[in-house]
């Protein structure tokens, strides 16, 4: 029997059975869909973290406190630039703060940085408008995007040059927005969109404290990471927790991963039920034509004949399942972040809204959903189609 | 030396040659022997009939004569190739190749045009499809459906359906055409035509062994067989006239 002669009856006897082969599609569809989507996202909220964490450099060390009884100061600063191959050290302060706009007030996050490192903790940061803040000017701030105009407000929630209060436990300041960043996403540590940023000396005077919140620190290249990590905590111990951009990189990829097994293995689930429902289909189908394959037989038609029949139409479910499904999977990956991105904005805090991402659909996950399709649909159309082939001519012809 | 040729010669005529076979069907501990020790043999280019009522084994006799099934005891040769030591894929090379069946019921593919219908066969044999068209639609000519090709099956009489099935069965060029009950279902019109059709395949030298109750139908044969609870009750030989 010819291959092309094969195909074209798995194909006639599905056009037969329209509504039943396309039922039986659909769940082939439903369970690509479902991989493609979901991978992708995972996938795509990977390569963005590592992105944003990459533009800090893979040769950046940050620190913090274990715990808050241990405290970071210039003594720390000096201390640490003494420390062979680190060639820059730069303490931040955060903290919250209430900032008041014309109608309302939210609670912000505030980062206290010197306005000459300020590119090194944002790198590639760009203002909408206006300018940073000056190391000595007391008064002075830049606003995130999401702080000049939230994603509830229709309206800009501050504008620059304007002047506005903030307040942090009863303490009240008078602040002069002088600029306002465009739309960044995350870095290691700060939701730029979300937060205000002023010198580094004006916020421990505001706040009233002489210590830092964290330390970032960059050595003269990725290769000595591990080497000054030994360093620091020769000197500190356990009093600081160290994160590298390396070891984030690693725990984000692993959990990621694990999240992209998971999701994937609940919709390989869902094409392994798609696969009993063609193996259902076809034992229905073996037993309705039971006498098409006992007049096959008496024909001339060899065991294995039947069984290449039987088994092109679960193949062919498979393929058109498949190239349904990676393509519908494909609109819904792309489709389901701004969902998400709406629902999370609408739901929580902006925090979360401004991070963005765009799923990734790698051309080896499409082929091998593809093949995976086609073989949990033959492998479903197997025993049925065993079955049709091995069975007597004299007792299937006689069959009603 | 003579005599060696002689009935190596006369080997040579019989088609078909049965020798004790017997059919048991079991059903748990009970055995029904549905042929109890037939005895036949077929010559190339006769029109054979097995009539009997039912429930003689006509049907089982049948399906062994047509490889359809292998005998419990003794044997069935075809074209001296005894049956019962080929495997299930030689005897569908073997019923491809050079038998023809034709059913009561016509068992037409329903979702296929007359057409591919009689275009089914070769698709076993792997002939290609331009082939396949012209062959069938030859045939189709022939037993007089030529305008039909497209049809289905539902779309046409029964004494039309029976029809695209013959010439289904005769699409591989087959010496023998095993044909159950070919009229049961058909009017006494039709049922004229196909028998017509059957006599006139016979004088073209296809062997035809035709399994019936009706009487009516045997008039063109030069052999009938009747079967009575698994055996040969008798053979009568009739003088056809063309």
């Amino acid at each position: 029997m010819r291959f092309t002669d094969i195909f074209k009856w798995g194909l006639r006897s599905l056009r037969e059975r329209k509504l039943r082969a396309i039922l039986t599609i659909l769940g082939i569809v439903v369970g690509t869909a479902a991989i493609i989507a979901l991978v992708s996202q995972t996938e795509g909220i990977q390569a963005s973290i590592i992105e944003q964490m990459n533009k800090l450099g893979p040769n950046t060390i940050l620190l913090r406190p274990a715990s808050p009884s241990i405290i970071l100061t210039d003594k720390d600063v000096n201390r640490l630039l003494q420390i062979p191959n680190v060639e820059l050290v730069i303490p931040i302060i955060t903290s919250s703060v209430k900032i008041y706009g014309i109608q309302s007030s939210r609670n912000v996050q505030i980062v206290g940085i010197d306005p000459s490192k300020f590119g090194i903790l944002i790198p590639g940061y760009e203002l909408r408008e206006g300018r940073l803040f000056q190391t000595l000017s007391y008064s002075e701030i830049v606003i995130g995007s999401n702080v000049y105009k939230p994603q509830d407000l229709t309206s800009p929630f501050l504008n620059v040059g304007q002047t506005t209060t903030i307040e942090s436990r009863s303490t009240r300041m008078i602040v002069n927005i002088v600029g306002c960043l465009e739309p960044y996403g995350m870095t290691a540590l700060v939701s730029v969109d979300d937060s205000i940023f002023m010198s580094l000396k004006a916020l421990a005077n505001f706040l009233g404290r002489t210590s830092y919140s964290a330390i970032f620190l960059k050595t003269i290249s990725p290769d000595v990471v591990d080497e000054v990590v030994d360093n620091i905590r020769a000197i500190y111990g356990n009093n600081l927790n160290i994160l590298t951009v390396k070891q984030i990189t690693q725990i984000v990829s692993s959990v990621t991963g694990m999240l992209t097994m998971l999701l994937g293995s609940i919709a390989a689930i869902s094409l392994f039920v798609a696969g009993l429902g063609i193996m259902n289909i076809m034992f229905v189908s073996v037993i309705e034509r039971t006498r098409e394959i006992g007049v096959l037989k008496a024909l001339g038609f060899k065991d294995r004949n039947i069984l290449a029949i039987f088994l092109s139409e679960a193949g062919i479910v498979g393929i058109i399942g498949g190239i349904i499904g990676i393509i519908i999977g494909s609109i819904i990956s792309y489709i389901m972040p701004h969902i998400m991105s709406f629902t999370i904005g609408r739901s929580f805090s902006a925090q979360i809204s401004s991070f963005s991402y765009t799923p990734i659909i790698r051309p080896e996950m499409i082929i091998f959903v593809f093949f995976f399709a086609i073989a949990v649909s033959l492998l479903a159309g197997l025993y049925p189609a065993r079955r049709a082939s091995k069975m007597d001519p004299v007792v299937a012809l006689r069959h009603e | 030396m003579q005599l060696i040729e002689n009935l190596k010669n006369e080997e040579k005529q019989w088609i078909i040659t049965t020798i004790d076979l017997w059919k048991i069907y079991k059903s748990g501990k009970i055995e029904y022997p549905a042929l109890r020790g037939i005895n036949m043999k077929i010559r190339k280019g006769e029109f054979i009939a097995i009539v009997g009522p039912s429930g003689s084994g006509k049907s089982t006799l049948l399906n062994l004569l047509g490889a359809l099934d292998r005998p419990t005891k003794g044997k069935v040769i075809i074209d001296g190739t005894d049956i019962s030591k080929l495997k299930s894929n030689e005897l569908a090379e073997l019923r491809n190749k050079k038998l023809g069946f034709i059913f009561q019921t016509f068992n037409l593919i329903p979702y296929m045009s007359a057409l591919d219908n009689v275009e089914v066969p070769m698709i076993a044999s792997g002939i290609p499809p331009k082939e396949r068209k012209e062959r069938a639609r030859k045939l189709l000519e022939l037993v007089g459906l030529k305008g039909f090709e497209k049809n289905r099956p539902s779309e046409l009489s029964g004494g039309q359906q029976q029809k695209v099935a013959i010439a289904r069965a005769l699409v591989n060029n087959p010496q023998i055409i095993l044909a159950d009950e070919p009229t049961g279902n058909l009017d006494s019109k039709s049922a004229n035509e196909i028998i017509e059709i059957l006599h006139d395949l016979n004088k073209r030298g296809v062997t035809i062994i035709l399994v019936t109750h009706n009487l009516n139908l045997i008039k063109y044969c030069h052999r009938v067989f009747w079967l009575k609870d698994g055996l040969i009750e008798k053979e009568v030989e009739q003088n056809v006239k063309d």
